[in-house]
């Protein structure tokens, strides 16, 4: 096998201008390949983290009153058992969100409607707040005031600025409307569903404005610093919290447990968790769109991959089929001389891999000054306006592994029919 | 027993205060209960053509025309679009608390609510139904003021269900009961609307404003440095109280006219 290797190698590097051109397919396709992985990792990240704001945490608790109304009563308990299961590390907040679709804010005239204003616990969700894209302004010294966070494009509809009072009409629980002003004290950067209609207040604010009691939120939020749960922590949890409180089964779908509210009208508090992937059904079909394109793309250049290589090896196994007569004359097996051709594929695969690599690591470099928020929509993917996207040996390797058992499957053939070649055939050649 | 004279005196007193200001409480209530009878359609139906014109500074004016039936004995009414002829065929349906609006480009009804803006003008959907101050109103104060020729007297009146529209209206009230101009306010006691009504018709027992001016106190746009509010003004032409079929009253009348 050494012996193979090493003349494998000595081949490719002696006869470099014969597989420079399929060497640099090869590196190219890793690339483009690679390139399409890492951004499709980053953009789901970004997503993935502008969701935990939007839907409140890795997971949150749902709760569910007498009557059907959405509210969680028992807080310091929730967040005894809470701390009791997760330990410290995880941050727990209150949250309240008013969804009411003639929630307006109006400044000069000017009004907009807003889907949803979260009111925050500023004080327990500072760091989360801090690494907004943040156009102006921030969210420092918001707790306890009449200070709202707004996203970028309401707030040019407006032509409001940090400092501004703006009025934000609402209805209270009761359905009565109630104003008040509000200043801008942050503008954030953020034109995609999650941010463009939503804005955040101060929770004690928030509820005061709608009537809503003190010791009552409509979300439990339950961020992690590093990482996320993992099911079978949210299983244990589940399996502890039903033990202290009446508690829905994990839903794998947020749709599935607003439907089951809705048909099941409790008649008692109950709590559901609510995992982020429950709530990201939301855009599921985005994602499964984004996911889909990738593969389709990646299927796409591996099958030019194997058509290029196979092509490609078949010429080159004709233009050597004097050398490899040459080899099988002086002793070399049909077995040797299929495995060189194999080794030999392999080798280049790996060099293409290796170079599509380095080549992967400058464009990511290169996108990531990019701004990419001048694309409609595109928002959602983003962070600061640009894709956070880098490369790991968790996405390398394996698309490493693929493209050489691509390479493999490809350089079958030609390796099939160098293993055919006969020494007298091979010298009849030229003649 | 000059001692009890004198506490038998200040309970007379405070009791005659009280009575007082019941009385006078009550008179506003009957009052309120006038006003809404004034302009409530109890014994039949009625009807009449809506102009609607909506100024909105910067972008122009709008015309619509409706078509309005009510039925205030059993709170109903339905809306019928006459014009533009984008708008043409569409309405709206109330019948209690529920009130639907009826597009027939896409044969759906929508619920909807009285609480929000009709046509996307600074009128409510509630602006269309039967008066009930004093079902939904109590009284807060009262006051006297003089506004433009009429003698008003002022009612403040706060809303004592989810019902009303807004949690707090104000009534310009001339001596005939009725109401010459109203502010809207939210709860915090924002100005949210004025609506003025000048000028009345008298359709059989009852009033109909000739035409209702509606100033948004929130919605307007600066311009050569002058805030210009956004403005509804209706005008209620043809009224009549002639009786209309039941048939009228329902989800399937606006879905056979639109078609």
């Amino acid at each position: 096998m050494k012996c193979m290797l090493g003349l494998a190698s000595r081949n490719l590097v002696r006869q470099w201008r014969r597989y420079r051109l399929l060497g640099s397919a090869l590196a190219f396709s890793f690339f483009v390949i690679v390139l399409i992985a890492s951004l499709l990792g980053g953009m789901v990240g970004s997503l993935t983290e502008k969701a935990k704001v939007y839907y409140g945490g890795d997971f949150c608790i749902r709760g569910v009153e007498a009557g059907g109304r959405l509210v969680v009563q028992d807080i310091p308990a929730l967040v005894s058992a809470l701390r009791e299961n997760l330990g410290p590390k995880p941050v727990i907040s209150e949250r309240y969100e008013h969804r009411d679709t003639s929630t307006t804010l109006f400044f000069g005239g000017e009004g907009i409607r807003q889907r949803l204003v979260i009111g925050i616990d500023f004080s327990m969700e500072a760091e989360l707040f801090r690494r907004f894209n943040y156009v102006e302004g921030n969210a420092q010294g918001i707790k306890g005031t009449n200070g709202i966070l707004i996203s970028e494009p309401i707030a040019r509809i407006l032509k409001a600025r940090v400092g501004d009072d703006i009025l934000l009409l609402t209805p209270t629980l009761a359905g009565q409307k109630n104003t008040a002003n509000v200043v801008v004290r942050g503008i954030f950067r953020d034109s995609s569903l999650f941010g463009y209609y939503t804005s955040y207040l101060d929770i004690d604010f928030l509820r005061g404005l709608a009537a809503m009691p003190a010791n009552q939120c409509s979300t439990l939020a339950v961020f992690y610093p590093d990482g996320g749960p993992t099911r079978k922590t949210l299983l244990s949890l589940q399996k502890d919290l039903e033990k202290r409180f009446f508690l829905y089964p994990l839903f794998d779908r947020r749709q599935a447990f607003l439907d089951k509210v809705a048909t099941e009208n409790p008649q008692r508090m109950k709590y559901a968790i609510l995992s982020l992937q429950a709530n990201l059904e939301q855009v599921q079909e985005l994602l499964d769109a984004v996911y889909a394109i990738a593969i389709i793309l990646i299927a796409m250049l591996l099958g030019v991959a194997i058509l290029g290589v196979s092509g490609s090896y078949r010429a080159i196994v004709h233009e050597r089929s004097k050398e490899i007569g040459t080899m099988r004359a002086i002793g070399m097996q049909r077995g040797a001389a299929s495995r060189l051709i194999m080794i030999e594929a392999a080798l280049l695969a790996l060099l293409g891999c290796l170079s599509g690599t380095v080549l992967a690591w400058a464009g990511l470099g290169l996108l990531g000054l990019v701004n990419f928020s001048f694309i409609p929509l595109f928002d959602i993917f983003l962070r600061g306006g640009r894709i956070q996207a880098s490369l790991s040996l968790v996405i390398v390797l394996p698309l490493a592994v693929i493209l050489l058992a691509t390479a493999l499957v490809a350089v079958a053939g030609p390796a099939r029919y160098a293993a055919r070649i006969e020494p007298s055939d091979a010298m009849r050649i030229g003649e | 027993m000059y001692r009890n004279t004198k506490q038998f005196s200040v309970l007379a007193i405070i009791f005659l205060c009280v009575f007082s200001l019941c009385a006078a409480e009550s008179d506003i209530k009957a009052r309120l209960t006038h006003i809404d009878a004034l302009i409530t359609f109890s014994e039949g139906d009625f009807s009449a053509e809506y102009t609607i014109v909506q100024e909105k500074p910067g972008q122009g004016t709008s015309v619509s025309k409706a078509a309005v039936f009510r039925r205030d004995v059993s709170d109903t009414y339905l809306i019928l679009m006459l014009e533009p002829t984008d708008d043409k065929g569409k309405g709206y349906f109330k019948s209690g608390d529920s009130l639907w609006f009826y597009d027939p480009a896409d044969r759906r009804f929508i619920f909807t609510s009285a609480k929000e803006q009709f046509r996307n003008s600074n009128a409510r959907n509630s602006d269309f139904s039967r008066s009930s101050f004093a079902k939904d109103y109590r009284i807060i104060s009262t006051s006297r003021e003089q506004l433009g020729k009429f003698d008003c007297t002022v009612i403040d009146l706060s809303a004592t269900n989810n019902d009303a529209t807004f949690p707090r209206t104000r009534l310009w009230v001339t001596g005939d009961d009725l109401i010459r101009k109203m502010e809207d306010y939210s709860l915090s006691g924002q100005l949210m609307r004025t609506v003025a009504t000048p000028t009345y018709q008298k359709v059989g027992n009852h009033y109909v404003p000739v035409g209702i001016l509606i100033v948004d106190a929130l919605r307007g746009k600066t311009i050569g440095g002058k805030f210009l509010n956004e403005k509804t003004q209706i005008t209620i032409a043809m009224p009549s109280l002639a009786h209309q079929p039941d048939s009228l009253y329902s989800k399937a009348y606006l879905e056979k006219v639109s078609r």
